[in-house]
C-alpha cells in the first residue's frame, strides 16, 4: 500500500505545480473572483492540458508494462513495437496529402496507423499457433524502419508550411488539449485498466514462461491477444492526442520494478501513476522554460527520466 | 580532353560578364525583386514556389527547399540569387564547384528590402534600379499611419500548434508601419502558447487563408474576442516589392474596423 500512497502524493504535487505554473501569470484570487481571462486560462487551457498530460503518461506506461509482461522482454514498449511509428506515419502521410487543415482528421488517421501497425506486427510474428516474442520484437524493429522511410518521404513531399503540422506528431506536444480529448482518453484508459486487471493474474503467470503458464491452465494466446489489443488501442489514442512522447512506456515500468515490485498486479497501477507524474512534470518544463512559447515535451520525459533511471541502475549493481 | 584544357587555360582571361544574362532565382521574393528591377527577361529559372509576377510561373523550375543542382547547372546560369534564410547550407559550396556566382540577399526586415534591391540592382546593372527603389520607398512611406488607439494584431502563420509572427520580423514591421501593434510580446516566429494568447488578447487575428482553415481560427476565437480576417499569405510573408500593397491591404482592414 505504501508505494501507492507515495506515487499518489507525487502525482498530486506534480499536478499542483503544473496548475500553478504556465506561460500566463495567473493569480488564484483573480480566478476565485471570476476574472474572465483568468477563468479561460485555467479552465479551458491549463486544467485540461494537465489532465491530458497525466492521462497520456498513465496510458503510455500502462501499454509499456503490458507489452513488457506479454513479451517477457524488458525492451518492449509501444515505440519499439512500431505502434507509435505507425501512428506517426499515418499522421505524416495525411499531412503530405494536404489534409492537415481538416480538424480531427489527422488524429483519426494516426489512431488507425497505430492499430494497423499492431495488427501487422502481430501477424508477422505469428507462427502456426503461437506468437514468438523474439520475432515480435524483430518485426516491430523492421516495421519501424519502414515507417521512418514513409515519414521521411512524406516530409520531403510536404509543403514547407505543412511541415509544422507533421513535426507536431514527431516531437509530441500537449498543445491544444481539449476536454473532449481528456474525456475520450480517460474512458479508454479506465476500460483498458479494467480489462488488464481482469487478466492480470494470467498475465502474471507469463513471467515463468509460456509453457509454464499453459500448464497452469492459462489460455496464453487469448491473453496475448487481449493484452495487445488493449495496449495498442490506448497507445493509438494517446499518440493521436499528443503525438509521440518517448521513453515513458520503457522507463516508468522499469523504475517501478527497480524500486518496488515485479508482480504485474502491482506493477500495472503503479506504472500508470508513475507515467502520469513523469509526463505532467515534463510538460511543466516544456511550458515554463521559454517565455510565451513551448519546447518539445518528449525531450523532457527523457531528460527527467534517464538520469534517474541510470542512478537507480547503478545502485542496483 | 583538349577542349577541357583550352577551357581551363582560357578561364583566367575570360572577362566576367558585366550584366548577368542568365539568372536563376531561388526564392519567391527574390523573383519578385528581380522582375521589379526590370531584369525579368534574364531569368532562366526559378524555385518551385515563385508564382509572381505571372510571367515567372512559366519559367523552368529548379526545385523547392532543396533545389536540384543538375537542373540548375543544365540551365547554364551566370548568376544564382538566394536569400540568407531558407536555402540549403550545401548550396554555396556546390555552386562554387560549378563556378556559378551566388548572390545572397538578406531580406528579413522591412528596411532590408529597398537596400537589398539597390544592391542587387547594382549587381545586375539595372537601368531601372534607382526608379524601382524610389518607387518602393514611396509605396512604403505612403502607408505610414499613426492611430490614436493602436489595434493589437496577431498574425497566425499556422494554427495547430499555433505559430505566429513575433516582434522583430518583417510582418511585425508592417504592423508598426500601419500604426498597429503586435499582440505577440516575443521575438521571431515562435510556437505560441495558448495561455499567452489568452493573456494578451488581440483585437484582430490575421491568418493566411490557404494555410489555416476557418475552423481552426474558430477554435482560437473561443478563447479571445477578436475579429479574424483571412489574408493572402504571399503578400504578407514575402519581403519583396509588393510590401506597399500588403501595407495598403492592412490599412484597409484596420480602417474598416474603426468604421464599424
Amino acid at each position: 500500500m505504501k508505494p501507492f500512497l507515495i506515487l499518489l502524493a507525487l502525482l498530486a504535487i506534480s499536478v499542483a505545480i503544473a496548475l500553478s505554473l504556465g506561460a500566463a501569470p495567473l493569480s488564484f484570487r483573480a480566478l476565485i473572483n471570476g476574472d474572465e481571462i483568468a477563468t479561460a486560462i485555467f479552465f479551458r487551457l491549463r486544467l485540461p492540458r494537465v489532465l491530458l498530460g497525466a492521462l497520456v503518461g498513465a496510458t503510455l506506461a500502462t501499454a509499456g508494462v503490458t507489452f513488457q509482461t506479454l513479451l517477457r522482454n524488458p525492451l518492449a514498449d509501444p515505440f519499439i513495437l512500431g505502434v507509435s511509428g505507425g501512428a506517426a506515419a499515418g499522421a505524416a502521410v495525411s499531412t503530405a496529402l494536404g489534409l492537415a487543415r481538416v480538424p480531427g482528421l489527422v488524429p483519426l488517421v494516426a489512431f488507425a496507423g497505430a492499430c494497423g501497425a499492431t495488427g501487422v506486427v502481430f501477424l508477422l510474428a505469428r507462427r502456426r499457433e503461437h506468437t514468438d516474442p523474439t520475432r515480435l520484437l524483430l518485426s516491430g524493429l523492421v516495421l519501424n524502419a519502414f515507417f521512418s522511410a514513409v515519414i521521411l518521404i512524406s516530409f520531403a513531399l510536404s509543403r514547407q508550411s505543412d511541415l509544422t503540422a507533421a513535426l507536431r506528431w514527431m516531437m509530441g506536444t500537449l498543445f491544444g488539449a481539449t476536454w473532449t480529448n481528456v474525456v475520450l482518453l480517460a474512458v479508454l484508459l479506465v476500460a483498458a485498466l479494467a480489462v488488464l486487471s481482469w487478466i492480470a493474474n494470467d498475465l502474471r503467470m507469463l513471467v515463468f514462461g509460456e509453457e509454464d503458464a499453459r500448464s497452469r491452465g492459462v489460455d496464453v494466446e487469448r491473453i496475448k491477444l487481449i493484452g495487445f489489443l488493449a495496449g495498442s488501442i490506448v497507445t493509438g489514442a494517446a499518440v493521436a492526442v499528443s503525438g509521440i512522447i518517448g521513453f515513458v512506456g520503457l522507463l516508468v515500468p522499469h523504475l517501478i520494478r527497480l524500486v518496488w515490485r515485479r508482480d504485474f498486479r502491482y506493477l500495472l497501477p503503479l506504472s500508470a501513476l508513475g507515467g502520469a507524474t513523469l509526463v505532467v512534470l515534463a510538460d511543466v518544463l516544456s511550458r515554463a522554460l521559454v517565455r510565451a512559447s513551448e519546447l518539445p515535451i518528449g525531450a523532457f520525459t527523457a531528460l527527467l527520466g534517464v538520469p534517474f533511471f541510470l542512478s537507480l541502475l547503478r545502485r542496483e549493481r | 580532353m583538349p577542349c577541357l584544357l583550352i577551357l581551363a587555360c582560357s578561364r583566367p582571361e575570360a572577362p566576367r560578364p558585366a550584366t548577368p544574362k542568365r539568372i536563376i532565382t531561388l526564392a519567391p521574393n527574390v523573383t519578385e525583386i528581380v522582375y521589379a528591377l526590370g531584369s525579368g527577361d534574364a531569368v532562366v529559372g526559378t524555385d518551385d514556389f515563385s508564382d509572381f509576377p505571372p510571367a515567372a510561373k512559366s519559367k523552368p523550375k529548379v526545385g523547392g527547399m532543396q533545389p536540384s543542382l543538375e537542373k540548375l547547372a543544365a540551365l547554364k546560369p551566370d548568376m544564382v540569387i538566394a536569400t540568407t534564410n531558407g536555402n540549403h547550407p550545401s548550396l554555396a559550396p556546390a555552386l562554387a564547384a560549378l563556378h556559378v556566382p551566388l548572390f545572397v540577399l538578406k531580406t528579413e526586415r522591412l528596411d532590408d528590402i529597398p537596400r537589398e534591391m539597390h544592391r542587387l540592382g547594382t549587381a545586375l546593372a539595372s537601368p531601372r534600379r534607382d526608379a524601382a527603389v524610389a518607387e518602393l520607398r514611396r509605396a512604403i512611406e505612403a502607408q505610414r499611419r499613426t492611430r490614436a488607439k493602436k489595434p493589437r494584431v496577431l498574425f497566425a502563420v499556422w494554427a495547430d500548434p499555433l505559430y505566429v509572427a513575433g516582434r522583430k520580423t518583417f510582418t511585425d514591421d508592417l504592423l508598426i508601419l500601419t500604426g498597429a501593434e503586435n499582440a505577440v510580446p516575443v521575438d521571431g516566429w515562435p510556437q505560441y502558447s495558448l495561455e499567452s494568447l489568452a493573456a494578451n488578447p488581440p483585437d484582430l487575428i490575421l491568418y493566411p487563408d490557404r494555410e489555416v482553415s476557418r475552423a481552426q481560427v474558430a477554435k482560437l476565437l473561443e478563447l479571445v474576442h477578436a475579429e479574424a480576417v483571412p489574408v493572402d499569405e504571399n503578400l504578407f510573408t514575402r519581403p519583396g516589392p509588393r510590401v506597399g500593397e500588403a501595407a495598403a491591404r492592412l490599412n484597409a482592414i484596420l480602417d474598416g474596423r474603426r468604421a464599424n
